[in-house]
């Protein structure tokens, strides 16, 4: 019993020696942390001091003869890079629904298209669901007038009764 | 013998009023089109079990190349009432589209159109327990 005892005092001695360290760990990490961070806000500002002595240190001479700057750099290289970056946007941007150009011939002709096929849905006392999604898939190419004007055309057919089908 | 035939009709009943009691709140409602103030409403259950050949609801979506490297996407929604009142309207708007396929499978549906254009202005869906069929089972 007194052998267990002592073997717990040396156990409860021992564990306070070890959150002891792991305290003087911490508080030794603290200090190496704010040491490095004062060490990269140093390097931060020297670079920065740098780069604006470089700015304004005139560059070699270019073929037509004029000196060029960092800060012109910079602009060319701005003024190269807008444009693609506006592309990419625009494409990143662009609406799923976009609607198709077409010439105006070739609008007239999709809309003749259209008109023969939805009149040959009305002509019928049944139409498939096939049929109807190719004249959805029509209306889907054309420019967003023709595209408005052909759905209203089709959903009136579907009111009216004009045409059967099961979407 | 003869309590246990009282027993099993007391069981039975018991078992039928049950049935009832925990079936909860159901709330039909069958499908109206109504042509004067351009709007159509419903549920899709209660078209599905109509005494009817006529009746129905609902929305879809469907999406199309457009021939230019992009895809165009059409939703429209239809309904028939028991008077043979048709509605149909079709819609481009993104917004709509996105209400449109965010429906569950049993619901209630509502949209209106513009006359002129036959475009949907409004789809609305609620999905609901009272629309829910009881054949889907109890969680009882």
């Amino acid at each position: 019993m007194k052998w267990l005892v002592g073997l717990s005092a040396a156990q409860t001695v021992l564990l306070a020696f070890v959150a002891l360290r792991v305290v003087s760990l911490e508080m030794r990490a603290g200090d190496i942390e704010d040491a490095a961070d004062a060490a990269r806000l140093a390097a931060q500002n020297s670079n920065q001091n740098a780069a604006q002595s470089r700015s304004t240190l005139v560059m070699p001479a270019s073929a037509n003869g004029a000196s060029l700057n960092l800060d012109d750099l910079r602009a060319v290289i701005r003024e190269e890079v807008a444009p693609i970056i506006t592309a990419q946007t625009r494409a990143e941007t662009k609406p799923v629904s976009a609607a198709p150009t077409m010439s105006p011939a070739q609008l007239k002709r999709a809309e003749a298209d259209f008109a023969r096929d939805l009149n040959l849905a009305r002509s019928r006392t049944h139409t498939s669901e096939a049929e109807i999604s190719d004249l959805y898939a029509q209306i889907a190419k054309m420019p967003p007038q023709a595209r408005q004007a052909a759905m209203t055309e089709i959903a009136r057919a579907f009111s009216n009764g004009e045409i059967d089908a099961r979407l | 013998m003869r309590l246990s035939k009282k027993m099993l009709a007391a069981t039975a009943a018991a078992v039928g009023f049950s049935g009832v009691a925990i079936a909860g709140m159901v709330q039909p409602l069958p499908v109206e089109v109504n042509l004067a103030s351009l709007y159509a409403h419903g549920d899709m259950i209660s078209a599905r079990d109509a005494p009817n050949k006529t009746e129905f609801i609902g929305c879809g979506v469907r999406k199309y190349d457009d021939g230019v490297g992009g895809a165009t996407a059409f939703g429209f929604c239809q309904a028939e009432d028991a008077k043979g009142n048709r509605a149909f309207c079709n819609t481009d708007n993104e917004d709509l589209l996105d209400a449109i396929e965010a429906s569950a499978d049993f619901g209630y549906v509502s949209f209106s159109w513009n006359e002129k254009t036959q475009v949907c202005t409004r789809i609305g869906f609620s999905n609901q327990s009272f629309y829910i069929p009881p054949t889907l089972g109890s969680n009882l």
